[in-house]
């Protein structure tokens, strides 16, 4: 038996947080609110696997992050641009700074491979410019936990750009060739 | 990169602190930051302003709502196909073949190339003779496929042989000998593997019998004479209706919305998927069906691809809703459809049950309905006078 009840408690609780996480970096509202809407309903089909260790909150933050970050991802392969004009007009609060969706950009394709939590700890100090403390405290991570997640990322981020590097620099060789 | 920020404290930690979920410690801490600083109490203030207005603009009640039935709906679509796979896995056994197949189709051109290419290096006189039989062969073909025919023909017995182009005539006394018509026999030498396939569908039957005739007029799934039960079918956009979108039982309400099905068919041979489809309808309780009975599609698959497939209506209903075409409240569609053998809808009518639905919606359920796939079987089937419940919100 699904629980409405249940579901409209934590939609009333975390639904605005959890579409501001998702405008923040898709920059379009009709795709946060699928977002949004996405990560409760995953987090509803999967609830068995809540283990409890975080809150529900940071838990669905999490998921929302990634789908967010995923969407990203997927539009760049397709080719996708966003179409400011057709979004609703929104408050400005809301709105992410050009500056906030180009790091969401970036970030989207240097955390490919990167588990949920490392990749909502690097959007929350790069896109979002909190700190590391403030990052604790939002996540229920302890402040060394988000400085291993930050190791990771950085880890991870240098091997990407190498294999990034090796790949740019492939093809200008293979272009001078041609030429 | 970095955001712009409003106060001493970042946005989400106020998010939280309005959804009540800071741990205590950290809540006190923040009430006397709130005291003590405007900007903060504004910014909070602001916050929730925000939050109010997106609540209203989807209410938490009708979030639920939507968010139930797409849950619903997911964990029926996962019923339904783990009901459905192994139909599909028995339907397409053959497709095992096909590797085997044309790896011994790419040995068989490597072993005819390599015989013609070797007609060169053959005796002066032998590649004489080949030249006489060159030149009497018909012009429009180039030599290296007039080769391989002359091949072939020496290889086929007599009575038979390969006239210009690659079309196969049968000699009268083949035809009397086989029996089979000469369509039949162009089927067989121009779609091998299909042709086996079905062949072997025909004669692999599992009780040892010859194979019946085919079935020349479809199955029917219709209404029973009977007054029709209260529908208590597969609703699209009710979250509270819970009659067909959970559980087993449900299948089969939705494949007898509107009456018991009646079985009209003439007699065929079972086949082996036949007979699993009829051990899983007698463990379901239906009646069981007798040696020779019709091989269409069960009710079961019926109902199993319509629960699959009705949230394409979805989109139909709510632009109908949209346009003022329909209104809010209980909306019964009856659909009435023929499967073919090879699963594609054809002659798709849907209308209202208990209203009059205009001509838009109804050619949008319809082209919806055409685009349904269902599993592969001997016979048409017809499905008679469906009745779909949905709630439009």
């Amino acid at each position: 038996m699904i629980e409405q009840a249940q579901i409209a408690e934590l939609y009333e609780r975390y639904g605005h947080a959890l579409y501001r996480r998702c405008l923040t970096l898709v920059s379009n509202p009709d795709d946060a609110h699928e977002l949004m809407q996405e990560a409760f309903f995953q987090f509803w089909r999967g609830r068995e696997r809540f283990e409890g260790r975080s809150s529900v909150f940071t838990y669905l933050y999490r998921i929302a992050t990634n789908l967010s970050i995923d969407r990203l991802r997927r539009r760049k392969t397709a080719g996708h641009q966003i179409e400011y004009s057709k979004a609703e007009p929104m408050t400005p609060s809301v709105l992410a700074t050009d500056r906030q969706a180009e790091a969401a950009s970036e970030l989207a394709e240097l955390t490919v491979g990167l588990d949920e939590e490392t990749i909502t700890v690097a959007v929350l100090l790069h896109v979002d410019g909190m700190t590391q403390e403030e990052i604790a405290t939002a996540l229920d991570l302890s402040r060394r936990t988000v400085g291993k997640r930050l190791q990771k990322f950085l880890s991870h981020t240098r091997k990407r750009a190498v294999q990034v590097e090796t790949h740019v620099t492939g093809q200008m060789r293979a272009g001078e060739g041609h030429g | 990169m970095v955001e712009q920020r409003r106060t001493e404290v970042c946005d989400l930690i106020l998010e939280r602190y309005l959804a009540g979920d800071l741990p205590a410690e950290e809540r006190r801490a923040l009430d006397v930051q709130r005291a003590d600083s405007s900007a903060l109490q504004s910014r909070i203030d602001e916050l929730a302003v925000e939050k109010q207005a997106f609540l209203a603009k989807d209410p938490p009640t009708q979030f639920a709502h939507r968010m139930a039935t797409r849950l619903r709906m997911a964990q029926s679509e996962s019923e339904s196909e783990s009901e459905l796979a192994p139909v599909q896995r028995a339907k397409h056994w053959w497709k095992w073949l096909l590797a085997p197949s044309a790896t011994a189709a790419v040995a068989a051109t490597v072993v005819l190339t390599f015989s013609v290419t070797r007609v060169p290096v053959e005796s002066p006189a032998a590649q004489s003779q080949d030249k006489a039989v060159l030149e009497q062969s018909p012009p429009a073909a180039g030599p290296r496929e007039i080769a391989v025919d002359e091949l072939e023909t020496d290889a086929i017995p007599d009575g038979m042989g390969f006239a210009a182009g690659r079309e196969m005539k049968p000699a009268p006394e083949a035809r009397m000998d086989s029996g089979r018509s000469r369509k039949q026999l162009a089927e067989e030498s121009t779609g091998r593997l299909g042709g086996a396939a079905r062949k072997l569908a025909k004669t692999k039957d599992v009780t040892g019998q010859p194979p019946a005739s085919a079935p020349t007029s479809p199955t029917v799934i219709a209404d029973s004479p009977s007054p029709a039960p209260p529908a208590r079918t597969a609703p699209i956009l009710d979250a509270d209706a819970e009659s067909a979108v959970a559980g087993k039982a449900d299948v089969d309400d939705v494949a007898t919305a509107s009456g018991a099905a009646t079985w009209s068919s003439p007699p065929a041979g079972p086949k082996r998927s036949e007979v699993a489809r009829t051990a899983k309808a007698k463990d379901r309780g239906e009646p069981e069906k007798k040696k020779g009975d019709v091989v269409g599609l069960s009710q079961a698959v019926v109902a199993a691809v319509v629960k699959k497939n009705k949230a394409a209506f979805k989109a139909c209903l709510q632009a109908a809703q949209d346009q003022g075409s329909i209104e809010s409240g209980h909306l019964e569609l009856v659909l009435n459809w023929t499967v073919t053998k090879d699963g594609t809808v054809k002659g798709a009518t849907v209308k209202g049950a208990n209203t009059e639905i205009d001509a838009e919606l109804k050619g949008c359920l319809q082209q919806k309905l055409t685009a349904w796939k269902f599993p592969e079987s001997d016979t048409d089937t017809v499905i008679e006078r469906m009745v779909l419940p949905v709630l439009i919100p």
